[in-house]
């Protein structure tokens, strides 16, 4: 009896100062925080992670996912925001993944370091999105990790003509009921960007939304588009989220959906998805949304989040890692990134959206105010 | 431990029905149904861990292997697992040290203060916990706890305390005052009886508040998940990660390999588990 | 002796009356730890979750719970359907269980009714999506067995059937546990005399065992309503796109992708009220 207690002390020991001890580290660690999917998580974990530990023996990544979708990228602004408050040094984000909008956030409250000017390969982050995001001057506070397009895909065995614009995805929604997807406004920005995209289409006001200005009384325009989006959504599934449309249109029960043309390509390579479902892009344009690299201003270990988004920013680890390995659209300017793509990868990365299809169909997210108005729209109109 | 029986009356009487066909087809059908019925759902979850290959409209997995049961192995499952794991245990002893003092003194103290202390540690089962703890996490962010160890203890505890509050009380007030006065009586002092007497008594009841509360710790998710981000994961939130990026083949076997602890336990530890403990939750 | 002279008279004197001064001091202090726990992790933010409800941009304001009117309120309708429904099918299934168990011993049968105690809320979630999903392992099995044909679905999952059928499972073994306690707490000669007059089992059950075992019922029938009320887990993994959803899931979702605390607290207090309501009724039948 006592021997067991012993023991069961002893074990109950150990695992209570395993614990603690697991976040004690001698060397430098590099801590990650990624509000993406998972499937971006790994590329950080196993791949990029693991070479920047090559490179600097002593220094370890961290890399942990904080969620989906726009929610993701809020638990690295709050946890951040947090610190700032409490006026804390050596903040324990050293570099965040977030999405646009958040890091627009983040810059205009003065929450991350302007670090590009001291890359190495800062002068390759170029780029639109580089310069102004929801109406925020970000210049030299983000990277790009890599940029993802919003499409359509489809199922050829069940579509044999896929639209080429919304209009024509109304007519075939209304003729095939409940066989097109979208997550809606929660659980991914996928759905989010197919909202945007039909605001865009069914008012036409696109520059009004991205350059604005920001005028309350626009709210009748988008409740409008809204209104018909409801509509629109009595023939519709309505998913859980990216994964969930990717698993839908997988398992046959839609044959369109709106994805991420990363997310397709990402489930097709590990054998999760039919080969033979293609994305299209549709008239007058879908999203484009990047993923940005950014460095908080009082990281506890500044210099090397740095270094990290300069080796993630590297053509060399663009083209190998970002597009041929992941499918994902460059971060960086292209034109360093794609000469170094082999042209089978380039094949299957254009496959179904070509460059040129990029360059006339691709759209800017709204300013935020009107990002924040069309969402609260959609919520309250949409049920 | 018998409970109390009102003298004269006649012991519990087991199992004692009929033994004819009929009761005998019916018990099998009770126990076929049950088994249906629980462990079903639970085969789902096995059948998803060793598909390889699966999707549709393949009625049953292309292929099986045990690839993603060698993810056990690899960081970050084993992270959460190792994280959960002493996370638990240290909010059980935790759990245990603070709640054995104020149960013993809800158990004997006049009333109505026990039935108030055990109706305190009864709210933050009885009120939804969401709202509660995003507001905890709200203040946890203020005072640097959150996405902390220490933190993710804590907020195991407000939920878990209940269940060794609770229990410790049943089993002291189980134990009849009459030995405590009795070593009184002999010149022992209040608190040395209590060590001597009362607690190696109460024993199987502090084992049991240890089940309890472990296995609450373990299996704890929506404060884990609020107040842990993004640093202290534990099975829990790695299977809803898992789960989110329709990665189900990860998530079952995160299930599977967090109903193990739980599973192991309710073997070992049936007997201490009687329904008749249990008796003593419906009266204050 | 000192107790000789108290036995004497007749009196007994209780052994926590006999406590020193500073030893009672001691134990009151031993027990503040874990009344501090429940204030600062539960009776703090409750408080500051209430407040937050009527605030907005620091100031006070209803517009919170307009926005849940406006938002959600068909959602508490949904909720509250969804928890009754849950309750109905575990109370439905587990006082006929208990009793029939407590009448006939099956050892094997309340072995495996205590299984779902040690299945975490996540896991039953999501083996109940997995298990109950369009083309889930459940409809695969059916077919395997030759009892349903190729291409049917089954549409349980993603709506109220499927969550109430989840909380019920993992409900039934805490309720069953619960009430076989009381039920056993029955003396054996009550039902002698019942079966005495001629009462089958069900007779037994329904007239004998729940009105004695009627405080408890009472007690598991809160904590279940009150669980199932405020349900997160089980309705994440098992979450629907669209339609109805269950009120935490909004409260997640603004507090998460909105950092909308305001609206989120005051969707919490709507919540507090439900599940008050329920301990509300359960405290008053105990007082009596």
């Amino acid at each position: 009896m006592m021997r067991t207690l012993a023991v069961l002390v002893a074990v109950v020991a150990a695992f209570a100062v395993a614990g603690p001890v697991t976040y004690a580290q001698p060397r430098v660690t590099v801590q990650v925080a990624v509000a993406a999917d998972v499937n971006v998580v790994e590329v950080h974990r196993n791949h990029l992670g693991v070479a920047f530990s090559k490179i600097n023996p002593h220094v370890t990544v961290n890399a942990v996912g904080t969620g989906t979708g726009e929610a993701a990228s809020r638990a690295v602004y709050t946890k951040v925001k947090a610190q700032a408050d409490a006026g804390r040094k050596g903040w324990d984000i050293d570099v965040g993944i977030i999405s646009m909008r958040y890091a627009a956030q983040m810059v205009r409250e003065k929450l991350l370091h302007q670090f590009v000017g001291e890359m190495q390969f800062g002068q390759y982050v170029s780029g639109p999105d580089t310069d102004r995001a929801f109406g925020v001057d970000i210049k030299g506070y983000v990277v790009p990790m890599f940029r993802n397009q919003i499409a359509i895909a489809y199922n050829p065995q069940f579509v044999s003509r896929p639209p080429k614009s919304f209009a024509e995805l109304e007519a075939w929604v209304r003729a095939n009921p409940r066989r097109f997807g979208y997550n809606g406004i929660k659980g991914g920005v996928s759905g989010i960007g197919f909202t945007m995209g039909w605001v865009y289409y069914k008012t036409g006001r696109y520059d009004l939304f991205v350059q604005g200005p920001f005028d309350k009384a626009n709210d009748g325009l988008i409740r409008g588009a809204i209104e018909q989006l409801r509509d629109f959504n009595r023939n519709v599934l309505i998913t859980s989220g990216n994964a969930g449309t990717l698993d839908a249109l997988n398992r046959g029960e839609i044959w369109m959906g709106a994805v991420w043309v990363d997310q397709l390509v990402a489930w097709k390579n590990e054998g999760r998805m039919n080969p033979d479902i293609t994305p299209v892009m549709i008239a007058p344009g879908l999203p484009i949304y990047p993923l940005y690299l950014t460095v908080t201003r009082e990281a506890a270990n500044r210099d090397w989040a740095a270094k990290y988004v300069d080796l993630v920013a590297n053509p060399q680890i663009q083209a190998k890692v970002i597009v041929e390995q992941f499918g994902w659209y460059p971060g960086i300017d292209p034109n360093r990134v794609m000469p170094l793509v082999s042209s089978a990868a380039r094949a299957l990365l254009f496959r179904g959206v070509t460059p040129d299809d990029l360059a006339r169909y691709s759209r800017q997210m709204p300013l935020g105010e009107y990002y924040d108005a069309i969402l609260l729209a959609y919520e309250e109109i949409v049920r | 431990m018998e409970g109390r029986r009102a003298p004269g009356s006649k012991p519990q009487a087991r199992g004692r029905g009929p033994r004819g066909l009929g009761a005998i087809i019916g018990r099998t059908a009770l126990v076929a149904i049950l088994l249906a019925v629980i462990v079903g759902p639970l085969l789902g979850l096995v059948l998803w861990s060793v598909a390889e290959r699966w999707y549709w409209p393949a009625v049953f997995p292309q292929q099986i292997g045990t690839k993603y049961w060698a993810r056990i192995t690899q960081g970050d499952l084993l992270g959460a697992l190792t994280r959960g794991v002493s996370i638990a245990l240290v909010t059980t002893a935790a759990a245990l040290v603070t709640s054995v003092p104020i149960a013993y003194g809800a158990a004997r103290a006049r009333l109505p203060l026990g039935p108030v202390v055990l109706m305190l540690f009864l709210l933050p089962q009885a009120f939804p916990q969401l709202p509660v703890f995003a507001s905890a996490a709200v203040l946890f962010y203020r005072w640097n706890l959150a996405g902390t160890f220490l933190g993710v203890v804590l907020i195991h505890l407000v939920g878990g305390l209940v269940y060794s509050v609770w229990t410790m009380t049943a089993v002291f007030r189980a134990i009849g005052e009459e030995i405590e006065e009795a070593a009184i009586n002999l010149g022992a002092s209040f608190t040395r009886t209590f060590f001597r007497i009362t607690l190696p008594l109460a024993l199987p009841g502090v084992v049991a508040s240890s089940i309890l509360v472990f296995i609450y710790s373990l299996d704890e998710f929506t404060g884990t998940l609020l107040v842990g981000a993004p640093y202290v994961t534990t099975l829990p939130v790695y299977m809803y990660t898992a789960s989110l990026g329709y990665e189900l083949q990860i998530a079952s076997v995160t299930a599977l390999v967090l109903m193990i602890p739980g599973v192991v336990l309710l073997v070992a530890m049936e007997r201490f588990l009687r329904a008749e403990y249990l008796a003593f939750f419906g009266r204050l | 002796m000192k107790a000789l002279s108290a036995g004497a008279l007749g009196g007994r004197v209780r052994p926590v009356e006999r406590a020193r001064p500073l030893e009672q001091a001691l134990w009151w202090l031993a027990a503040l730890p874990a009344i501090a726990v429940i204030l600062i992790g539960f009776g703090f933010p409750l408080l500051q979750s209430l407040t937050a409800s009527f605030m907005r941009d620091g100031n006070w304001t209803l517009a919170n719970y307009e926005l849940v009117y406006r938002l959600y309120r068909q959602d508490v309708f949904y909720t509250v359907g969804v928890a009754a429904a849950g309750l109905l099918l575990t109370f439905g299934i587990g006082i006929p269980l208990s009793g029939h168990l407590r009448l006939r011993h099956s050892h094997v049968a309340e072995f495996l009714l205590k299984v779902p105690l040690f299945v975490p809320f996540v896991v039953v979630g999501h083996a109940m999506r997995v298990f109950l999903a369009p083309r889930g392992t459940l409809l695969s099995t059916l077919h395997a067995l030759g009892l349903v044909p190729a291409d049917t679905t089954l549409a349980f999952s993603e709506g109220w059937m499927g969550l109430a059928i989840a909380l019920a499972w993992k409900h039934l073994a805490l309720v069953v546990l619960l009430l076989m306690g009381a039920f056993r707490g029955v003396d054996e000669s009550y039902l002698e005399a019942a079966r005495g007059f001629g009462a089958g089992p069900i007779r037994q059950i329904w007239a004998v065992l729940v009105p004695m075992a009627a405080p408890s019922i009472g007690l598991a029938a809160v904590l279940s309503l009150t669980s199932m009320l405020a349900s997160f887990s089980i309705p994440l993994m098992m979450s629907r796109g669209s339609g109805p959803q269950m009120l935490m899931i909004d409260l997640y979702h603004r507090y998460g992708q909105h950092g909308d605390f305001g609206t989120a607290s005051a969707i919490g207090v709507v919540s507090y009220l439900l599940a008050a309501g329920a301990a509300y009724y359960y405290l008053r039948s105990v007082a009596k």
